[in-house]
């Protein structure tokens, strides 16, 4: 039984918007989620825009604070920590940001963005045996040769290049845990897979546990059959499983409207798909009382719309949030 | 922030860079050379080169002379209403100004992006602060405070370049603080900056190692532009009779030759006029022109493409 | 006998001295969905800006190049050599529009959405701010919006799929007949892109369209596409109906496209990647500019670039199937 390396355990995250000039409503983002990645694991995070995965996963990178709730490291609650404590969190949960040109500096060369990172931090003796650390992770994730690479300024990259240098930027501190959101979305169909190959092996080699944040569901199939994959949406988990278990036997309603949508290469299959929910996504301010789904759900019963499912465990590592099922 | 230099082709880029800028824009090459000038001119008054003024002598017939050949280059413009080499005066006049307004702008920009990085970096309490600092500097008459000020130095503070670049810029800085302010916040929202956090840098190391990075050809600019401001600046507090009269400084020159040397009055005191004012213009339009030209230059997706790298 | 509305006929397009499109030529029939299908960088989306005469001004066109388009009446008009004034008049949003990328910043952040309204009429003429106004109320309603919410909205206060029907709303203002889709999914929710290709048909056939499809996602193509044709550094290197396509492909590099895309089932298994890199337009092989990738090349295909040739109800351009052709 391994340790959990991250876990995140009742999360509130809470954001305010302005709707007047003093007036302001709040709502939470992610609502009262917990979540546990075991050490050398990649759990998958899916959700649409708003769902609050990005959120989540930035609360566990402790890049924002939650209104309520704890991440522990490795059993130590991050906002306990000595400053020793909290050093190696810190240098152990690393970061790939979605875009890849916002999320890089674009005034620095390749080179000497990475550098600055083995420098600063003292990782090598001097600057040769430094450059020797860049050198290795750019190979490691198919920058090569290096010596191409490191004279360039990040625009001169293509975008499939610039996702490697983000993935080189996050392992070269040698992290236990990193969040990759979305890393794939910008991405043309060849390319996605390349990537999910390279971060795939990444966990194996180094066994590093990837919380994997994405709103394609197929992509996650290529870690494997028993990657742990958790749906959000408006702030809340609505199903757990493995990633078979959820592909081939969806539960909760809107998994299975996710599964539906996703679109299938076959012309033959374009007029047998429906689209199952109704009407748009609400507004995060305007969730719907009792299951977050209840306004959408074809399945929606009148408890649906008063009392909030609870995550259930329906079978070994299967958990849903609906009245349907528990 | 250190500045590690990865390319193999240095010196040959900035030299192939410096040819396309100099096609590109005949104005900027003009503006260089013009400065150049100008910084020659200073550094050989500086270590001796060009002689002391003559005394001063009076007479109708030694003020406002005209243009001569006598004791080349220094008469060339005649004599202003002192009776001493008009051109000798003007170069004289160069140091003091050219260092004064770089000291000015120094620390017009020093000041502003520091407190603008910390305003917009830091945010809470420090920004709250330091906004209203921005706000009321911004509002006080930059002007009339100068002017206050210089009249109250006692005089020997008034010759010294660090109180007066001081006293110059003791407002100016706010707009930059402004506008770096702004760029610092919308900076900050970049998944970069959170990227730099989970990488462990502390913030000091992002403000100046991260952002500052996305502002140095801003803030370059705004460093040749506030000397701009400066020059004026000091040629005008000269101008308006608030400065000691010493005789190597534009501004009092055309202030001695208007208060004291008649030279509204006579056609003969035209080049005494107009020199030092035209020194102070060409000099201000060589500098804006090269604010204009070092954003391609510092900016590295403008520099690359300039030099045909795709 | 299908009507053809458009047809492109060895379009070549060079940004400064390099050659990005090849030879192009392909007919688009009235009522259909046709799609033009490759990776980024192949030459796709400066197809459609030269249909629109919205390429940069570092392009430049071929001489012989034709760009054919058949108004209502019947009329043939060659678009390339129309006079920019009168094709900015009468063609552009009025006869073939172009529904962007919503992820691409398209919306004026600073504009309203009735005001990108207005100043899309106004760039044609249309100054009465209350037939605009009524006419985009209409539109927003077709594209299922909340008309009067949206119109008085900021671009940043709608979300993805929102931003997207309205892009969608604009380029259907003027009635064209002819709209290029350009990567209208990307970017989005799954769910969401489910009810905009479902919104986009509706509107095809309310509104009698014609759709020339843009577009990198496999998968999207096989739910709306009638027929395809896959780009590889600036040229077509098959064209077929969407059937054949799946299930008939014959070009490599339309297989290996197909075998990119994932479904579902397949753990483990990744989808095999292409080998070597995307071309380079500025160094592009001798011979076919797919070779260095390919696994069936031949001597041949390292020589001779094979030219798009018809092959019973498809064209294709590969030394594979050149001997099938002459053998006919």
């Amino acid at each position: 039984m391994s340790e959990n390396v991250i876990e995140a355990r009742n999360i509130v995250v809470r954001f305010y918007i302005s709707t007047s000039f003093l007036k302001r409503r709040a709502f939470n983002a992610v609502d009262n989620v917990s979540l546990e990645i075991k050490e050398g694991s990649i759990v998958g995070l899916v959700g649409e825009s708003g769902s609050g995965k990005t959120t989540l996963g930035k609360v566990t990178l402790d890049l924002l604070k939650p209104y309520k709730g704890d991440v522990l490291f490795r059993g130590k609650s991050i906002y306990k920590m000595s400053k020793e404590e909290y050093l190696k969190y810190r240098l152990n949960a690393q970061y790939i940001p979605q875009d890849p040109y916002g999320s890089i500096n674009m005034f620095k060369r390749v080179g000497e963005a990475l550098l600055d990172i083995v420098m600063y931090h003292h990782l090598a003796p001097d600057r040769k045996e430094a450059m020797e650390i860049v050198r290795s992770v750019m190979n490691s994730v198919g920058l090569t040769p290096p010596d191409r690479y490191l004279n360039k300024y990040p625009f001169q990259l293509s975008g499939g290049e610039r996702q490697r240098l983000s993935i080189a930027r996050a392992l070269i501190l040698k992290p236990a845990y990193i969040v990759a959101d979305e890393p794939t979305t910008m991405l043309d169909a060849s390319l996605k897979a390349n990537l999910v190959k390279t971060l795939r092996d990444m966990v194996k080699d180094l066994g590093l546990s990837l919380l994997y944040i994405t709103h394609e569901l197929t992509l996650l199939q290529y870690f494997g059959p028993d990657t742990e994959v958790a749906i959000m949406y408006l702030g809340k988990i609505l199903e757990k499983g493995t990633i078979k278990d959820i592909m081939l036997d969806p539960i909760h309603p809107y998994t299975k409207a996710l599964l539906a949508a996703i679109p299938v290469p076959d012309p033959k299959e374009r007029y047998t798909r429906k689209i199952m929910l109704k009407g748009p996504a609400p507004s995060p301010l305007n969730r719907p009382k009792g299951c977050v789904l209840s306004d959408r759900c074809p399945f929606a019963e009148p408890i649906c719309k008063k009392e909030e499912p609870l995550l259930n465990e329906i079978s070994p590592n299967r958990e849903v949030a609906c009245h349907l099922f528990g | 922030m250190r500045v590690v230099n990865f390319s193999y082709s240095g010196r040959a880029s900035w030299a192939k860079l410096a040819i396309k800028v100099i096609k590109r824009s005949p104005a900027a090459l003009m503006s260089i050379f013009i400065l150049s000038l100008y910084i020659a001119a200073s550094i050989a008054v500086v270590i001796g080169l060009v002689p002391p003024l003559p005394p001063a002598r009076g007479g109708w017939q030694n003020i406002y002379r005209p243009p001569s050949l006598q004791d080349f280059p220094w008469y060339i413009l005649g004599t202003d209403f002192t009776g001493r080499p008009l051109f000798l005066a003007i170069v004289r006049g160069a140091p003091s100004a050219l260092l004064i307004a770089f000291l000015s702008a120094l620390i017009t920009v020093t000041i502003g992006t520091l407190l603008g990085l910390a305003s917009g970096y830091i945010g809470g309490i420090v920004d709250t602060i330091l906004s209203t600092i921005i706000g009321v500097a911004l509002v006080i008459p930059t002007y009339l405070l100068s002017l206050i000020l210089v009249i109250i130095l006692p005089d020997e503070l008034k010759t010294n370049p660090f109180v007066l670049a001081a006293t110059l810029s003791i407002t100016s800085w706010a707009s930059l603080a402004r506008a770096v302010r702004s760029q610092t916040l919308s900076l900050k929202k970049r998944d970069f900056i959170d990227v730099a956090r989970t990488l462990g840098f502390s913030s000091f190391k992002i403000m100046f190692g991260e952002i500052f990075r996305y502002m140095a050809p801003f803030v370059a600019m705004s460093l040749i532009l506030s000397m701009t401001g400066a020059i004026y600046g000091y040629t005008g507090l000269a101008f308006l009779g608030l400065m000691p009269m010493t005789s190597d400084n534009w501004g009092v020159q055309i202030f001695a030759a208007i208060r004291a040397g008649g030279a509204l009055f006579s056609d003969r005191a035209i080049l005494a006029l107009w020199s030092p004012i035209i020194v102070i213009v060409l000099l201000q339009y060589s500098l804006i022109n090269i604010a204009r030209v070092m954003e391609e230059i510092l900016n590295p997706q403008l520099r690359l493409e300039l030099l045909g790298e795709e | 006998m299908r009507d053809v509305l458009v047809e492109v006929r060895d379009l070549d397009v060079y940004y400064y001295n390099i050659k990005v499109l090849s030879k192009v030529s392909f007919q688009v029939y009235k009522g259909e969905v046709y799609a033009l299908v490759g990776e980024s960088g192949c030459g796709k989306t400066t197809t459609a800006n030269a249909i629109l005469r919205i390429l940069p001004e570092i392009a430049r066109v071929g001489e012989q190049s034709v760009i054919n388009y058949y108004l209502e009446n019947g009329d043939c008009i060659n678009l390339l050599k129309m006079p920019e004034k009168k094709f900015s008049r009468e063609i552009r949003w009025r006869e073939i529009s172009m529904v962007f990328q919503g992820a691409q910043n398209s919306l004026n952040p600073t504009l309203k959405v009735k005001t990108h309204f207005f100043e899309t009429a106004a760039s044609h003429g249309i100054m009465d701010k209350e037939e605009v106004y009524r006419r985009a109320y209409e539109l927003l309603e077709a594209v299922k919006l909340d008309a009067e919410r949206v119109l008085n909205s900021y671009p940043i206060e709608l979300s993805g799929g929102m931003k997207q029907r309205v892009i969608i709303a604009l380029a259907l203002f003027l009635n064209p007949r002819f709209v290029i889709l350009d990567e209208p999914t990307t970017a989005l929710d799954v769910l969401v892109q489910r009810e905009i290709i479902s919104l986009l048909m509706e509107l095809k056939k309310q509104f009698d369209l014609t759709y020339m499809l843009i577009t990198h996602d496999i998968a999207l193509v096989a739910d709306i596409a009638d027929r395809v044709a896959i780009m590889y550094a600036g040229r077509i290197v098959e064209e077929s109906s969407v059937e054949n396509i799946f299930y008939d492909p014959k070009h490599p590099y339309t297989i290996a496209l197909l075998n990119s895309v994932p479904k579902i089932g397949d753990f483990e298994k990744l989808p095999e990647g292409l080998p070597g890199s995307p071309p380079d337009f500025k160094n592009l092989p001798r011979g076919c500019p797919f070779h260095p990738r390919c696994k069936y090349a031949m001597e041949i295909c390292r020589k001779l670039e094979p030219s798009l040739i018809e092959m019973g109800d498809r064209r294709i351009a590969c030394h594979l199937y050149a001997e099938e052709v002459s053998e006919e």
